[in-house]
């Protein structure tokens, strides 16, 4: 159960940690950055 | 419209994701990192399948858009399991697989929900949106990831060359990714250099791991003391 627990615990704090960095990162920039695979990045259709 | 460098970075994306299968096949070690030979030829196959559609319907058509991020997104949970079979690795001994297991689970449903509360405003494209959000927010998660596999190679004294080699590059690559965030960010007028470093980072993957599973050795270990500096 304690094990689990930590999965979860570890999980969540991983979230907010990227998602804390993804806040410091972006700030207020919209431009998508996708580089999986090859090929030129099209922009995105709701600009 | 595409220029002469766009087309030759196409083509060697294609050409370095080929490499790493092959090298892993050459090598015998297809079948021990599965995870991350899966993720190339999926790569490979939406390298080709991109450059079909593009020549079919054209860079501005609908179809090469949706294809695009669709396609990423995909590539972006496939990479994001090929992450945690690393983890498996380097914690394997300790008897973690269930917990692994249950973390990575939970994390990437964490984070498809994060996802969905930060489009949810959105009022078209809802799971367009949703998917070039998920994608973003997995890639700052992997980063994470990767930081914290490092941090538990260090801690344990993990020895495996190649399995160094391996996490390493996709630290590197996860975090050439968020700078490239922040120099957008940053400088936003240099939008098009931007746009071929996003490309030459996605090439680095497969450089890094074709050249680890070519010329080192399953076998090869490295000293621990090489590995971390200890203060006297």
């Amino acid at each position: 159960m304690s094990r689990k627990l930590n999965s979860l615990l570890l999980a969540m704090l991983v979230l907010t940690a990227g998602m804390g960095l993804k806040t410091i990162v972006k700030a207020h920039s919209n431009a998508p950055v996708v580089v999986a695979a090859g090929g030129p990045q099209p922009p995105t259709p709701w600009k | 419209m595409l220029g002469r460098v766009d087309y030759f970075l196409w083509f060697l994306t294609a050409l370095l994701e080929l490499s790493v299968v092959v090298c892993a096949l050459a090598r015998g070690s297809f079948r021990r990192y599965l995870a991350l030979n899966i993720y190339m030829l999926g790569s490979l196959a939406v390298t080709i399948l991109r450059y079909w559609v593009f020549s079919h319907y054209g860079f501005t058509s609908a179809e090469y858009l949706y294809f695009y991020y669709y396609s990423g997104a995909l590539l972006t949970v496939g990479l994001y399991f090929a992450l945690i079979t690393l983890y498996s690795f380097v914690l394997g001994e300790l008897q973690t697989g269930q917990s692994i297991r249950l973390a990575a689970i939970v994390l990437l449903a964490g984070t498809a929900f994060f996802s969905y509360l930060v489009i949810q405003q959105s009022t078209d494209r809802l799971l367009t949106r949703f998917v070039v959000e998920l994608s973003q927010n997995l890639y700052f998660v992997g980063l994470v990831l990767t930081y914290l596999l490092w941090g538990a190679i260090l801690k344990l004294r993990e020895t495996r060359t190649q399995l160094i080699q391996l996490v390493l590059s996709l630290g590197l690559y996860f975090s050439a990714f968020a700078a490239t965030y922040a120099v957008r960010n940053l400088y936003p007028n240099l939008h098009m250099i931007s746009g071929y470093v996003s490309e030459l980072i996605a090439l680095s993957l497969p450089v890094a791991w074709a050249y680890t599973i070519w010329r080192v050795s399953p076998e090869a270990r490295l000293a621990p003391s090489r590995l971390v500096v200890v203060p006297r």
